[in-house]
């Protein structure tokens, strides 16, 4: 279940973004969450800063129990009336938006670093426009 | 989600096993299930293949999470399931690499045999069942929003996919 990942820094999130920009946030509550790159609190804490900072206008969070299982954001009926999406999962969980709404720009807040095996780690392939 | 494909075919496992061989199947039901390589449907698939073929097997273990070490290591000291373990053999594993390497290193005194390989990070739905999206660098494959099917996956990695019997 757990890949590795990173969170990406809040200034370059921040970048992503301009004043008046209606947006999502998308969170995956497992491998992201467990390692600090995700999770509601992180979310509502970037959203808080985003708001306060940029003047984005947040129409909707939404936390999936995984990110990379398709069924559940199908399920949590995403809106599609938004500039802009922040995905606070992995590269997987992505492209499950990135299929979704393949004219909404996704914004990857989390960088995925690999799969582990034991003490390596297997790196993984960026998809593009998903590395900040 | 990890996606796991396997390497060896049935017929090759039973190379690695002899009969008087006390044999645990061993399956992750998270990722592993998933990729349609484990799961307790087929870990029972290949206990009754492995029966008729005159093998003993002793014990099905289903594990939440395989690549756990806490839930890994809990198989070797609770009392349920303690002495099964200490008696085994062989242990043949159902899991991604890391959850693999991590149930070796648990059971240092059995005979463990890997079965599933991850190959990178896929996306599950009901209707499309499990899709490479993320493959690993190691595999030369670019990523693809629309996924492979783990038969793709598996055709262009010169391995095999779904379960072993």
């Amino acid at each position: 279940m757990v890949c590795a990942v990173e969170a990406v820094p809040y200034e370059k999130i921040k970048a992503q973004f301009q004043k008046g920009d209606r947006i999502s946030i998308v969170s995956c509550n497992t491998c992201t969450r467990s390692q600090d790159a995700g999770g509601a609190k992180l979310m509502e804490e970037i959203a808080g800063l985003l708001v306060k900072e940029v003047g984005i206008d947040v129409v909707e969070e939404i936390v999936l129990t995984t990110g990379c299982n398709a069924d559940y954001y199908d399920h949590a009926n995403p809106t599609d009336q938004v500039d802009k999406i922040l995905c606070l999962g992995c590269w997987a969980g992505w492209t499950v938006i990135k299929k979704k709404f393949p004219n909404i720009p996704v914004v990857a807040g989390v960088k995925t670093v690999g799969i582990p095996a034991h003490s390596d780690m297997l790196k993984v392939v960026a998809p593009e426009g998903a590395e900040l | 989600m990890i996606v796991v494909l396997r390497s060896l075919e049935y017929e090759q496992l039973k190379e690695h096993i002899v009969e008087d061989d006390r044999i645990i199947l061993w399956s992750c039901n998270d990722c592993t299930k998933y990729s349609n390589l484990g799961g307790r449907e087929n870990l029972e698939a290949l206990a009754k293949a492995l029966e008729k073929d005159g093998y003993n097997v002793v014990h099905q273990e289903i594990i939440g999470v395989g690549c756990q070490p806490p839930l890994i290591r809990l198989r070797s000291k609770h009392p349920s399931t303690k002495e099964i373990f200490a008696e085994a053999t062989v242990l043949i594993v159902l899991a991604c690499t890391d959850g693999f390497l991590k149930t070796k290193r648990v059971f240092k005194k059995l005979k463990v045999i890997q079965v599933g390989e991850s190959v990178g990070l896929g996306v599950y739905s009901k209707a499309e069942g499990m899709k490479l999206v993320i493959p690993l660098e190691e595999t030369g494959l670019p990523p693809s929003i629309e996924g492979y099917t783990l038969e793709e996956a598996a055709e262009k990695l010169g391995k095999k996919a779904g379960p072993i019997v």
